[in-house]
């Protein structure tokens, strides 16, 4: 049996840059500490999923620049925000592509 | 999108589904969606839409093992999206020897599915994981009023991401100890 056990960065070598990247809907359980980890190793071009929905996840690859562009049926923040912040900010001016999808 | 996931997990290439029957989502993306007769009644049409199969999964778990097995959260899509994507990486709040498929705390998900286990106390800090620890309020709303222009959040990112190099010291900087802010399980 192979060993899986690897460190944060370690890791975040298995993300290329152009990935589509699915998380999965809720605030609770966002997978933090790997995606600061892949901010800090400046991973850009990805495209995040979220199913269902997307929150945390999502905004926070967008507002680091690490996505530019989404796949989800809706992107909130629980009761901290309307609509996930980075989101409102980028998807009004323009500066990423958001797909719809159920 | 979620029958698009469950046709990648079964390694099937297109779902047929009604979902999106009536949407300007047929027309606007006609690679990844259509309507054809349904082979089994030709009277009747039906919308079809492409597997997903995602380049990478990354969730946050409760337990993991050297193998790869892991414990996540009950009632998530975990498992599906694990099952979908080509590459799946899991950081958990503890390693343990093996992880069981009889324990009840969370839902198994086997090694076959994961590529990669990081052990990652607090690894969803500042949001939550139900049973454990709660969301860091203070710090989910300065996130939030950080969101308001580049500027203010790439001065967050700084704070939070670039300057501190490693998840340890991210730990340190919102001053909190894996092993005295986890409580017992």
């Amino acid at each position: 049996m192979r060993e899986k056990l690897v460190s944060v960065e370690q890791a975040a070598q298995i993300v290329k840059d152009g990935d589509h990247i699915v998380f999965n809907g809720s605030m609770d359980w966002t997978p933090m500490a790997m995606l600061r980890e892949l901010a800090r190793r400046e991973i850009r071009g990805i495209t995040a999923l979220g199913v269902v929905g997307g929150a945390m996840n999502l905004d926070f690859l967008l507002g680091a620049g690490v996505a530019d562009q989404v796949e989800t049926c809706s992107l909130g923040f629980d009761e901290y925000a309307r609509v996930a912040p980075n989101y409102e900010r980028l998807q009004k001016q323009g500066r990423m592509r958001m797909l719809d999808n159920t | 999108m979620y029958t698009m996931i469950q046709a990648g997990s079964m390694g099937v290439p297109f779902t047929s589904t009604l979902g999106y029957a009536g949407t300007d989502i047929l027309e606007r993306r006609p690679d990844d969606f259509k309507i054809i007769e349904n082979p089994f009644d030709s009277q009747e049409r039906t919308v079809v839409a492409k597997a997903m199969n995602p380049d990478v999964a990354i969730f946050h778990g409760l337990k993991g093992d050297r193998l790869g097995n892991v414990l996540v959260q009950k009632h998530g899509e975990e498992l599906l999206l694990a099952q979908a994507s080509r590459r799946v990486i899991v950081t958990v709040e503890e390693i343990v020897n093996s992880v069981d498929f009889e324990d009840s705390d969370g839902w198994f998900i086997p090694a076959i599915h994961v590529s990669a286990v990081v052990h990652a106390s607090l690894g969803a800090h500042p949001t939550g994981v139900p049973g454990l620890y709660d969301a860091d309020e203070d710090r989910i709303n300065e996130y939030v009023k950080a969101s308001g222009t580049d500027e203010s959040f790439n001065k967050y990112l700084n704070r939070y991401v670039f300057e501190v190099g490693s998840h340890q010291q991210y730990l340190e900087l919102v001053g909190l100890r894996p092993e005295l802010e986890a409580v017992a399980r």
